[in-house]
């Protein structure tokens, strides 16, 4: 069989295939197993979060370039918490920075360009209908969307978000007493980071499996594009540090609602007087959250440098 | 405010329209004759953007470099290795930066696609790859062991004559300890820390405390902490005398940042880190090195540790070894000033005590 006959025949066979699958809207648009469609949704809300993050960055930084000037209009638009009298509040400030922070590292620079790319040349590069499991992928996105939701809603709690820095550094991101933003902000902040850790482990395992076992045929792993090498390579990278990550924040969870001592040793809050935990270690959360910036951002550099060194071959 | 925001939305719009308007150009002229034609525009931009973006790095550089800390040089012995550390890799990452860019946008401009010419393609070539990666491997090596050598050095045993002060960061302040008289720190527990009185948590009297898990336990009251020196925000140090910070924490991470020294280290609960240098100028010679009779060294907070962590400004005074003699005689021991003991009888006891040892001995 030649191969135009071979391309006529995979034409009329997908032809058939579309036309018995009837899709509605909501099976299309929102909860879509079509790896292209998941892959826009992943590109959008990765470019509403940047639109989102870059706006708290335009915020922070009006006040630092013009600390002596006062926008009244702000504290129409923000409220008195974050802008009283046209200021930036110190509480404010530190918020924003942690949640532009915390918005730009994971759910833009990992989620926004990790999800888009991998979800839409995976498949289409190696030369598979879809990934190995549309469904994970599905729920890969929406646990996205949901840690996305619950980041938000923190911007709107009573002590205001999380405002101790996008790595979460106890003792202060584990004392609420030590910092407003560490009560309520600090456990949506947590939640949402578990939740998009769960987003890139489906994620990722879905990458790997995917370029592992749905290559077409003669589409030996030598011969992948390397685009879906560097993909592939994240991905195994962010199945070994995002563990790591969850682990750090879970112990953190402990550490804020269950007594342990895991990052808390010799502990004096004002106000307050002298906690009782003794025996941790600061300094092991970032232990855990260097092992996943080192692991998992460093390769993503040469992720891009070999993308771009490969583009003309 | 308002202004600057129509004229952002002008300029967007004018690029809106000529877009437009170069569209509609290009339909009149033709697809391919145009496609030519914004090629050569573009290769031109890009030799453009490399000139004005070259001539910005320079501008930038002559305009904001006096501001910073560099031109008055490091104050301290220590922050020479760091400057000069910070101008090796400047000086190489810099020579590699603009012989790259000036290489990118040139060959973008060269090799613009030409009647006539046909792209050369070549798939690897092992030479080209081994020199590329390395080339930059070796540079990147010996700028790594400069930075280890030099961080062994700050963090490794301080001279035996330094200076021995302890350095505690708090929300939102720092507080300072000499050892007093008998040159050593007394003990210190962190659960006898009265914000008001004693803000170190010395340990002054005979105590039980119950631990976390549940255990009493005896604490001693520990002689060598009755003279020791406690103050907070203003800090002493003594030119050309080796400086040993140990440096701990009370509440949440803070970190020691001492720019005009070039030094800085992470101040830890539960955890006390370590660091020496030796001050170079005195806070006098400063104020005239730098022309600023408001000069101070700061010690800023350089990790973030809540609302107040912007306020967290230290002030560390360095003088001759004769002003720091006359300084100290004036200072009261924390116990001293806590217990109202007149000096008359510290005076007599450190004497006794100095008797004593020398008879020891």
């Amino acid at each position: 069989m030649s191969t135009e006959a071979v391309l006529h025949n995979h034409d009329a066979h997908d032809g058939h295939h579309e036309h018995h699958h009837h899709e509605t809207f909501i099976s299309k648009y929102v909860f879509s197993m079509d790896h292209k469609m998941i892959a826009k949704q992943f590109l959008i809300t990765g470019m509403v979060w940047a639109i989102v993050g870059g706006l708290m960055s335009v915020l922070f930084r009006l006040q630092l370039g013009y600390p002596g000037e006062s926008y009244p209009w702000l504290e129409d638009l923000l409220g008195k918490w974050w802008a009283e009298k046209g200021h930036i509040t110190p509480q404010a400030y530190y918020a924003l920075v942690t949640t532009h922070g915390t918005v730009l590292v994971f759910f833009v620079l990992t989620a926004g360009l990790s999800g888009t790319f991998a979800n839409f040349l995976i498949p289409l590069q190696i030369g598979a209908r879809d990934m190995a499991s549309p469904f994970l992928n599905m729920l890969s996105y929406w646990f996205f969307f949901t840690a996305g939701v619950v980041m938000m809603s923190s911007i709107f709690v009573e002590n205001g978000p999380f405002s101790g820095g996008w790595t979460a550094y106890p003792p202060l991101s584990a004392l609420g007493d030590a910092s407003p933003g560490s009560k309520t902000g600090m456990d949506l902040w947590l939640i949402s980071m578990s939740l998009f850790v769960v987003s890139s482990l489906l994620g990722g395992l879905n990458y790997i499996a995917t370029v592992l076992n749905m290559r077409t045929k003669g589409m030996s792993m030598t011969r992948l594009p390397l685009t879906i090498w560097a993909l592939f390579f994240t991905a195994v990278l962010g199945v070994l540090s995002f563990p790591v990550l969850l682990s750090g924040c879970i112990l953190l969870i402990f550490d804020r609602n269950f007594g342990t001592s895991f990052y808390l040793s010799d502990i004096f809050v004002n106000g307050v007087g002298a906690l009782p935990n003794e025996g941790g270690s600061a300094i092991l959360f970032q232990h855990f959250i260097s092992a996943f910036i080192l692991v998992l951002r460093s390769p993503r550099g040469l992720h891009y440098l070999i993308t771009c060194n490969g583009y003309g071959k | 405010m308002f202004f600057v925001i129509a004229v952002i939305a002008l300029i967007f719009l004018v690029i809106f329209q000529i877009s437009k308007a170069a569209e509609y150009v290009s339909v009149l002229k033709g697809e391919e004759q145009s496609r030519k034609q914004t090629n050569k525009v573009n290769a031109f931009l890009m030799l453009a953007f490399m000139i004005v973006g070259l001539i910005g790095v320079w501008y930038c550089n002559e305009i904001l470099a006096p501001k910073t800390l560099m031109p008055a040089g490091a104050a301290s012995y220590q922050g020479e290795k760091v400057d000069s550390m910070l101008i090796t890799t400047l000086v190489i990452t810099g020579v590699v930066f603009v012989f790259t860019q000036i290489i990118l946008f040139w060959f973008v401009y060269k090799y613009q696609e030409k009647e006539g010419k046909k792209v050369y393609f070549f798939t690897h070539n092992n030479k080209l790859e081994a020199l590329w990666t390395v080339v930059p491997a070796i540079f990147l090596t010996v700028l790594v062991v400069i930075g280890l050598k030099n961080w062994a050095y700050f963090t490794s045993e301080a001279p035996a004559d330094a200076l021995k002060v302890e350095v505690t960061g708090k929300q939102f302040g720092w507080i300072f300890r000499y050892a007093g008289k008998d040159g050593e720190f007394g003990k210190k527990y962190y659960r006898m820390i009265d914000a008001a009185d004693n803000s170190l948590g010395l340990i002054w009297k005979d105590t039980v405390v119950n631990r976390a898990n549940g255990e009493p336990q005896q604490l001693k009251d520990d002689k060598y902490a009755h003279d020791d020196i406690v103050m907070e925000q203003t800090m002493y140090a003594i030119k050309d005398k080796p400086l040993k910070l140990i440096i701990g924490s009370r509440d949440v991470i803070h970190d020691v940042g001492l720019s005009h020294f070039r030094m800085k280290m992470d101040a830890v609960p539960g955890m006390p880190t370590t660091m020496w240098l030796t001050p170079k100028y005195t806070t006098a010679e400063m104020k005239e090195r730098t022309g600023n009779p408001n000069f101070q060294y700061e010690i800023s907070c350089d990790q973030m540790c809540g609302n107040g962590h912007y306020s967290m400004k230290g002030v560390i005074e360095v003088v001759t070894q004769a002003e720091f003699a006359i300084w100290m005689s004036k200072q009261k021991p924390k116990y001293n000033l806590v217990f109202k003991i007149p000096d008359s009888v510290v005076d007599t006891a450190a004497a006794k005590a100095t008797v004593d040892l020398t008879n020891k001995k």
